[in-house]
């Protein structure tokens, strides 16, 4: 991006968030000429042909980012192709519906018999993951709304050191652990409450939450697209589709020649350098087969320490929190602010009932946490394997889990038919 | 390499703050978790009186050594104040002249030759040295007195429970009902939603109701049919809000009425067609959620307010007069 682009771009941003900070100060103005306020009513649901509107947008902007990335290899197209994604996913839809929040969806119909999951959101969860299986993350570089506004502002980013990119790389796994457990047990919609840009495009959010997004786009000039890369539990999945994508994107159309600008320019640490094994095979292979020997200990360390947590983690369930502080303090029964103690005392459940509701879903999220613990062990586990295995590679290639297709390094290589 | 570290030790700062943000809110902003209602309605603008507006000005304080201060009235250089299970006798000067004791704890209060107490749904007459001359049969179960008002004729009574005012003679009978619902003689009726329903007499006799719920005052001839109205709705300081206001009133000398109201508590003046004059008590001159202060006038066009949350008859007088 040329410096009037990074200027237009950034007051535009600034622009476009100063009426997040409104507020409403005065009540509505009242009207003394026998004019009759209209009664309150709730926003009807969003038409179903506009709901099947925004999944053909979504399909057609995959496409289109999907030509410009492994057909038409430009990263000129990329970046206009996110930045109309960002306007309409973003900004127009007000980040919702969106396939990183989907997944909660689709969790919550698995577990919860009762809830009828939309199918628009079912094919926004699904469309994703199949085009990045075949084609690469194509999805990230140009469609998701959260990338493309962390894509804008990325002017100076820099390399952060390999071991402190491993380890934040595991943040997106629990979160994603963190995710499917909560949504499973009905208790929290995790990925949307902590959905850092939501509160810009809607122009409306809590302060604080404002003030995240507006850290994570500051850290985000820096370090390229933090959420996506230590954050995302969408980007997990689609990193996993990535992995074995067969028509993934190539940094040179022909013969690398090795030129390292491409490595220069990509600000994921995305691209893989050309390797030759070093050391002794033998003891290589030795050193392989221990990591491979230690992924079950991992699991069952993870998968203990994980279920040693469901206490403090079923806290955060509601039912179980009003249980404990009503057993705790039975005098909040008839405490008039406080609203959950209020509703329970007026469903005309009985404080047994209320335990034994609270004691289901604490197991409920004891198994949990044993399967969010056995799945960050296995993990960590999975990541020193891969650090202390060796392939050779000859050539400067994009590490097809964790490339997001921006399409940099194509346009950096000299290399161009 | 200064710049490296510059950036490091930015990004480890953002990074710490990003972690602080999402930490803190999750544990805070948990369910059951008493937070801030965000649709609540900010008041807090309206509750600024412009001074310019402020036309009385507080003059003395008689503190009261009661339990709980229930009404207010004046005559003839005594004040007189229902607390408890008494009625107080005051002068100005805060020097206690009689106090009786009633059967009962009272919810009203009119005074002429003699005095009208009612003990929520009965009526009780008492001469100055409150020896019972008479008692009126209970107006039921559903029946909250609020006020009385005792001309030469009749005697009003509002009834908050029943949301109608009885016209009765001195002697108890019940003459008629006023302010029921007709819309073939264009009476509104009442909307009491809460136990705040006052009435007072014009210099002329006739009745004034508060309308609390149509934030209105309602003029009714002796016969029970409507006079004249008037409405002044808002939240701003000229107008009553809520869902019940004026909580009290009473009128004064050339008919201007005295209003006091409950949520934004504030003593105002508004003249015999209704038009806003000013301001008595601004609600900063009341303690944070007090109930609406009950009122009178003196001769002298003071206005004396009966403060239930500190116990205490105010007196306030018109700047004009100093």
């Amino acid at each position: 991006m040329n410096r009037i682009s990074k200027i237009f771009f950034s007051l535009a941003a600034f622009l476009l968030s100063l009426p997040a900070w409104a507020q409403q100060r005065f009540p509505k103005p009242e009207f003394e000429t026998g004019y009759v306020q209209p009664a309150t009513s709730q926003a009807p649901p969003r038409a179903l042909f506009l709901e099947y509107l925004d999944v053909f947008m979504l399909a057609a902007v995959l496409i289109v980012a999907t030509w410009f990335v492994v057909k038409k290899r430009s990263r000129r197209g990329v970046l206009w192709t996110s930045v109309f994604a960002l306007l309409y996913f973003g900004f127009y839809r007000q980040g919702c519906i969106c396939s990183i929040g989907a997944i909660q969806n689709v969790t919550l119909a698995l577990f919860d018999p009762t809830y009828v999951l939309p199918f628009t959101a079912l094919l926004f969860f699904v469309i994703p993951l199949v085009v990045t299986l075949f084609y690469g993350r194509t999805f990230c570089a140009a469609v998701c709304p959260l990338g493309a506004i962390q894509d804008l502002v990325a002017f100076r980013p820099i390399e952060l050191p390999r071991w402190l990119q491993k380890i934040l790389g595991v943040v997106p796994y629990l979160y994603l652990a963190l995710a499917v457990l909560y949504a499973a047990t009905s208790s929290e919609f995790l990925i949307c409450r902590y959905d850092p840009f939501v509160g810009i495009f809607r122009f409306d959010a809590e302060f604080q939450m404002l003030l995240l997004g507006g850290l994570f786009l500051l850290v985000g000039i820096f370090v390229a697209r933090p959420y996506c890369r230590f954050f995302c539990p969408y980007g997990v999945l689609l990193g996993w589709m990535s992995t074995f994508s067969k028509k993934h994107m190539s940094i040179t159309p022909s013969n690398c020649i090795q030129c390292k600008l491409c490595a220069n320019s990509c600000p994921f640490g995305a691209i893989e350098k050309p390797v030759e094994e070093q050391g002794n095979r033998r003891s290589n292979v030795q050193r392989l087969m221990t990591y491979l020997f230690f992924i079950p200990l991992w699991i069952g360390i993870g998968g203990l320490a994980g279920s040693m947590m469901h206490v403090p983690l079923a806290k955060f369930n509601s039912t179980v929190y009003l249980a404990e502080q009503l057993v705790e303090n039975p005098e909040l029964k008839q405490d008039q602010e406080h609203i959950d103690a209020r509703a329970f005392m007026q469903s005309g459940k009985s404080m047994d009932q209320l335990v034994t509701e609270a004691k289901e879903i604490r197991s409920q999220f004891y198994w949990g946490g044993w399967l969010v613990g056995g799945f960050i062990g296995l993990v960590i586990g999975l990541t020193l394997l891969k650090l202390s295995s060796h392939r050779n590679r000859y050539d400067y290639e994009p590490d097809k889990t964790n490339c997001l297709s921006c399409g940099r390094c194509m346009d950096y290589c000299p290399v161009k038919k | 390499m200064k710049y490296k570290k510059l950036v490091n030790l930015i990004l480890i700062v953002l990074a710490l703050a990003i972690a602080v943000i999402i930490t803190r809110d999750f544990v805070k902003n948990r369910g059951g978790k008493n937070i801030e209602n965000p649709y609540a309605f900010d008041v807090s603008e309206y509750r600024k009186v412009d001074p310019a507006e402020i036309i009385y000005k507080e003059e003395k304080v008689l503190q009261l050594k009661v339990g709980a201060p229930k009404g207010i009235d004046y005559r003839n250089g005594l004040i007189y104040v229902i607390a408890d299970s008494s009625l107080v006798q005051l002068n100005l000067q805060g020097q206690i002249q009689n106090e009786i004791s009633l059967s009962a704890s009272p919810t009203a209060l009119a005074v002429d030759e003699n005095i009208w107490v009612a003990l929520k749904n009965e009526v009780v007459e008492l001469n100055v040295n409150g020896n019972e001359i008479q008692r009126w049969a209970d107006f039921g179960p559903r029946s909250v007195i609020t006020s009385l008002a005792v001309s030469p004729e009749f005697v009003y009574v509002a009834d908050a429970g029943n949301r109608l005012v009885y016209q009765y003679s001195h002697e108890g009978e019940l003459l008629q009902q006023i302010g029921a619902k007709d819309e073939d003689k264009a009476v509104p009726g009442f909307v009491v939603p809460s136990p705040c329903f006052d009435v007072d007499l014009s210099e002329e006799g006739y009745l004034w109701a508060v309308n609390p719920g149509r934030h209105s005052l309602e003029n009714f001839n002796a016969d029970g049919a409507m006079r004249s109205s008037w409405a002044a709705s808002s939240v701003k300081t000229e107008g009553f809000s809520g869902c019940c206001n004026p909580a009290h009133m009473a009128i004064m000398s050339e008919n201007a009425f005295v209003t006091s109201e409950k949520g934004i508590v504030r003593v105002k003046i508004y003249d015999q067609h209704g038009k806003y004059i000013g301001v008595v008590a601004s609600p900063d001159m009341f303690d944070e959620n007090a109930k609406a202060p009950d009122v009178c006038v003196d001769d002298e066009g003071r206005v004396i307010l009966l403060d239930f949350n500190r116990k205490q008859v105010r007196v306030f007088k018109p700047k004009n007069n100093e």
